[in-house]
């Protein structure tokens, strides 16, 4: 009898042990996630809604809230100090970051082309930067628009042009002054300012840093060192969805327009279009997968970096980035 | 179904099988063909497009290398990238030379928008068509990594300096010693470039030739895109089927959602695919119109089938309706009329078969008729039969019964014709009369008293008869049934009346017997046997006088004798020993009143003798003591009248009230 219990009791548990092994998993509640945006929601950002929209982060178990940017937000320091655990940062400010032994890290270049430019009326003559030599340049300032100065410093100083002859003053986002001639050359974005003054019906000429040896990324993705090595699936995962997001934005530009107006302060469907078109070929370059990275391209910002004393300390320059995960993402593919 | 109507689809559906047949193969064949022709057609427009590509990229490639082995060319380049000083008079000239001489008269050619020169090791543009261009640095760009060793095309992507898409060769300056001095480089005409996908396209409203880089992007326009190189992506079957190296054809949407037939082609050298593709509605017009075509062939080849049908139809179904008419009439017992035609194929046969055929009707119908009122009359007669009539045949199916029949058994006729006859029977005559209806089809004739059972569950005696009939190889039981309820009712009376006669007969003690004619014993009761001392067979069949008298005649004084003569009855008292008996004989007279037999009773009447004897001894007794008391009373009377006359006389009351007054009143 005794024998009959035992086996009776041994089955009941053998059973309610399968029963719970068979049982699937409650669903893990997603991870939440912030994402500090470089600026307002704009089209500059339409990838991220995309993957929004189109629950590729959804698909990754993420919850993203995203964050938008202020010239009073200093988006590096929200990210090193854990405020939001992604943000969309300008390598300009990870390099400094980082030389500061801040432990930030880039993940990807969505911009992998720098959208910042200089631009001069077309009736001026002013077409490359030994002509800025006499002129007034709104360039100046703080934060955001650090890169600008030090664009404009690195590539003269590559044309050893001699800085001294330029004159420059803070950046005026309105422009005005450019409008009325009181300044000659502007730096602003291809992505904004330049559609905005365009609109306006100026014919400019633009000079790219980059056409003078000054090769920057623009928007990237960063994260903490911390977070890469605590949590390194939800980086990837986050980045995977992220990526997904700006492909399908490249490729249907127009979606991407109307995804970006659910979000967008400026819902003006004209001026997302034309910063849509403005910044495919900054992202999607013809060259590589989107939000790739060159070693070469890290190195030389590096060194402009360090020649223009931006950096307080040298520092190994691949700490600033990895390439770890959107090899993984491509599976090693990069064209 | 008509003839006419049969025939017409007859002919109908000999037109519309071979014609749908071969029709539809046709139809197949032709779109098979037109198929094969169209996608063939694609791929060699894709073959093509891709060798005029080649060639003007080859051109285009020849062109920068004639220029950029030009030994003034290499002469300039040379000081330039010597020097990269723009102040250098040297610099300056080789500058102009290089830009006036060389490179701006070449652009009249139109494959090139721009044409400049990238020194080393910067890769900075020292001299350029586009004077915008002039100090830009090209060291990153792959053109120049590239260019430095081995005239490269670098594929479709997007200048920023020139804010459009572009495509650019370059190829490597060698200076006096060989060493690359500097990368000339030209910007390819990307219009001309969609110009080249687009020429050509024929009187095709839909035929469209694009090109499309390895990450989806288009690098030439379509013909119904505006401004989407570089700045749409499209992914399509054929398109990912041509970026994943395959070269072939296939159906399916294209970019703008239109189904279409594409072919695409991969092409390795500029990492991009090319995709011919045409609508399936245009490809398949042709298609669609051979099958209209083969549709209205059917069609019409059907309609004059079904034409041909009624009329060969018609010079069929008009003489078989006139034989039909004719039939009606013949039907209708017109008898005379001819439909017969002097038409020599088989309806003209058919119709004097018919004129025939009424003649014979017309002979035949006399006896059909005598034979339907020979049937009337049986009809009649059977119906009229106060019993059952049936007639069945050996597997038991009824053929005929009268309405008896069907009253008696309680049987509707549909009923009875789906019966047996063994069905309106039950218990032991089912045996019974299964087994004479056998011997019925066996000898030819048996008859049968059963119970039958009505539906009801009535149960009425019956007397069947059953006679074999045999018509050809069937043999048939032909017979009546007769009610004998009331005889059978009869029957058991006077069973039982003779059952009470018999044991009366029995019970008496006299000896009775029933004589014939001759006197012999018919019948005799019981007491005879005692009185005999014989059993009654023994007594039956015996002259009375051989069993009575033991004489071989009759005694003289035999009652039986006088009862002959006299008809009435005769009695006769005899003494045997000790023992009297009476002897009486009742004559039985036939019909007509003559002596037929006689009762012969027997009553042992010896108790009878003796009580007799002892009455007379004693009525002799009496009437001696009446004799001798019948003097005293009347004397004794005769005084007490006297006495009351006696006083009457006196006036006196009379003494004695119960002698009377008078003699009178005694």
């Amino acid at each position: 009898m005794k024998n009959i219990t035992r086996i009776s009791i041994l089955l009941i548990l053998s059973g309610l042990l399968m029963f719970g092994c068979g049982r699937s998993e409650p669903p893990k509640a997603p991870d939440e996630v912030k994402l500090q945006l470089k600026w307002i929601h704009q089209a500059q950002f339409a990838g991220f809604y995309m993957a929004q929209e189109k629950g590729y982060y959804a698909k990754e178990n993420i919850k993203v809230t995203f964050l938008e940017g202020s010239q009073d937000i200093d988006i590096a320091e929200t990210i090193i100090s854990g405020k939001v655990d992604f943000g969309v940062v300008s390598p300009e400010e990870i390099l400094i970051r980082r030389g500061r032994g801040a432990p930030i890290t880039t993940l990807a270049a969505i911009y992998r082309r720098s959208a910042a430019v200089f631009a001069a009326r077309a009736d001026s003559g002013i077409v490359r930067p030994s002509d800025f030599i006499g002129k007034t340049i709104a360039a100046a300032g703080t934060g955001g628009v650090i890169e600008y100065e030090l664009k404009l410093r690195a590539m003269m100083k590559k044309l050893k042009i001699d800085i001294s002859k330029v004159k420059i003053i803070p950046l005026d986002p309105t422009y005005k002054d450019f409008y009325s001639g009181k300044t000659d050359i502007t730096a602003a974005y291809y992505t904004g300012g330049i559609i905005r003054m365009r609109k306006n019906g100026m014919k400019l000429n633009l000079i790219w840093p980059g056409d003078y040896g000054v090769n920057f990324y623009s928007d990237t993705i960063a994260t903490t060192d911390r977070l890469i090595s605590e949590n390194p699936d939800l980086v990837r995962r986050f980045l995977r969805a992220t990526l997904k997001g700006w492909q399908d934005a490249i490729e249907d530009y127009r979606k991407a327009v109307a995804v970006t107006l659910k979000y967008a302060q400026v819902k003006d469907s004209e001026t997302q279009t034309a910063m849509m078109e403005a910044m495919l070929p900054l992202v999607h370059t013809g060259e590589d997968r989107i939000g790739w990275m060159k070693p070469e391209i890290w190195h030389a910002m590096y060194g402009t970096m360090l020649e223009q004393d931006l950096i307080e300390k040298p520092f190994e320059v691949d700490q600033a980035y990895t390439l770890r995960f959107i090899k993984e993402i491509y599976g090693g593919k990069i064209e | 179904m008509k003839i006419a109507a049969r025939i017409t689809i007859l002919f109908l559906l000999m037109a519309i099988v071979p014609t749908v047949i071969v029709g539809y193969l046709g139809y197949d064949i032709g779109k098979r063909t037109i198929l094969k022709e169209t996608t063939d057609h694609l791929v060699s427009i894709n073959i093509l497009k891709s060798r005029e590509l080649e060639r003007w990229v080859n051109d285009s490639k020849s062109s920068i290398e004639e220029l950029a082995q030009r030994p003034l060319v290499r002469q300039y380049a040379s000081v330039m990238a010597a020097s990269h000083d723009m102040p250098d008079p040297s610099y300056r000239k080789a500058h102009k030379e290089i830009i006036e001489n060389h490179l701006k008269p070449r652009l009249k050619y139109g494959v090139f928008n721009e044409l400049f020169v990238m020194c080393s090791p910067a890769g900075h543009i020292s001299a350029s068509t586009d004077e915008r261009q002039d100090g830009k640095y090209r060291n990153t760009r792959r053109y120049f990594i590239e260019g430095k060793s081995r005239t490269y095309v670098e594929g479709s992507y997007y200048s920023p300096a020139l804010e459009q898409p572009a495509m650019t060769v370059s190829t490597p300056v060698k200076g006096m010693d060989g060493n690359t001095v500097a990368v000339l480089a030209g910007r390819l005409d990307l219009g001309e470039l969609s110009k080249i996908m687009v020429q050509e396209s024929g009187k095709s409203s839909t035929l469209d030739t694009y090109l499309v880089n390895s990450f989806n992007f288009f690098i030439s326009e379509p013909r119904f895109g505006e401004d989407y190189v570089l700045k749409k992506a499209v992914r399509t079957e054929g398109i990912e089927a041509g970026l994943s190296g395959k070269d072939g054809f296939g159906f399916y949407k294209d970019y703008r959602g239109v189904p279409v037939i594409g072919a695409y082609k991969w092409l390795p050298e500029f990492k991009m695919c090319i995709i011919t593709e045409i609508d399936q509605a245009e490809a398949f017009a042709p298609v669609k119109h051979l099958a209209q075509i083969a549709a209205g062939t059917v069609i019409a080849i059907c309609i004059a089938a079904v034409f041909l049908g009624m009329l060969f139809a018609r010079t069929i179904s008009r003489p078989l309706r006139s034989l039909a008419a004719g039939a009606e009439e013949i039907g209708g017992g017109n008898l005379e009329c001819k439909v017969g035609t002097s038409a020599k194929d088989e309806i003209g046969e058919l119709s004097r078969a018919f004129d025939r055929m009424a003649q014979e009707l017309q002979k035949t119908t006399v006896s059909r008729d005598e034979f339907s009122r020979e049937r009337d009359f049986s009809d009649s007669v059977i119906n009229s039969l106060p019993g059952v009539f049936y007639l069945f045949d050996e597997n038991g199916r009824f053929y005929r019964w009268n309405k008896n029949f069907e009253i008696v058994t309680e049987y509707s006729a549909e009923e009875i014709s789906q019966m047996s006859p063994l069905d309106i029977f039950s218990g032991e005559d089912k045996q019974l009369v299964a087994d004479k209806i056998q011997e019925v089809f066996v000898k030819g004739e048996e008859s049968v008293e059963a119970v039958l059972v009505t539906r009801s569950g009535r149960r009425i005696f019956y007397y069947f008869t059953g006679i074999r009939h045999a018509i050809g190889d069937r043999k048939f039981l032909v017979g009546v049934g007769i009610d004998i309820s009331e005889r059978k009712k009869i029957e058991e009376k006077e069973a039982r009346t003779a059952q009470e006669w018999q044991s009366t007969f029995d019970s008496t003690n006299n000896a009775i017997w029933i004589l014939d004619q001759d006197q012999r014993v018919l019948r005799s009761n019981r007491t005879a046997e005692r009185f005999f001392h014989r059993p009654c067979g023994e007594l039956i069949g015996k002259h009375c006088w051989e069993i009575v008298h033991g004489t071989a005649q009759p005694i003289p004084e035999c009652p039986l004798l006088r009862a002959r003569k006299s008809l009435c009855r005769e009695t006769m008292e005899l003494q045997v020993g000790e023992v009297w008996f009476e002897v009486t004989v009742d004559p039985i007279l036939d019909a007509a009143g003559r002596y037929a037999g006689a009762v012969h009773s027997i009553i042992d009447i010896t108790e009878r003798k003796r009580a007799e004897e002892r009455l007379k001894e004693h009525l002799d007794e009496l009437r001696r003591w009446n004799d001798a008391f019948a003097g005293r009373e009347m004397r004794n009377l005769e005084l007490k009248l006297e006495v009351n006359e006696l006083l009457l006389k006196a006036g006196l009351p009379a003494r004695y009230e119960s002698a009377g007054k008078n003699r009178d009143e005694a």
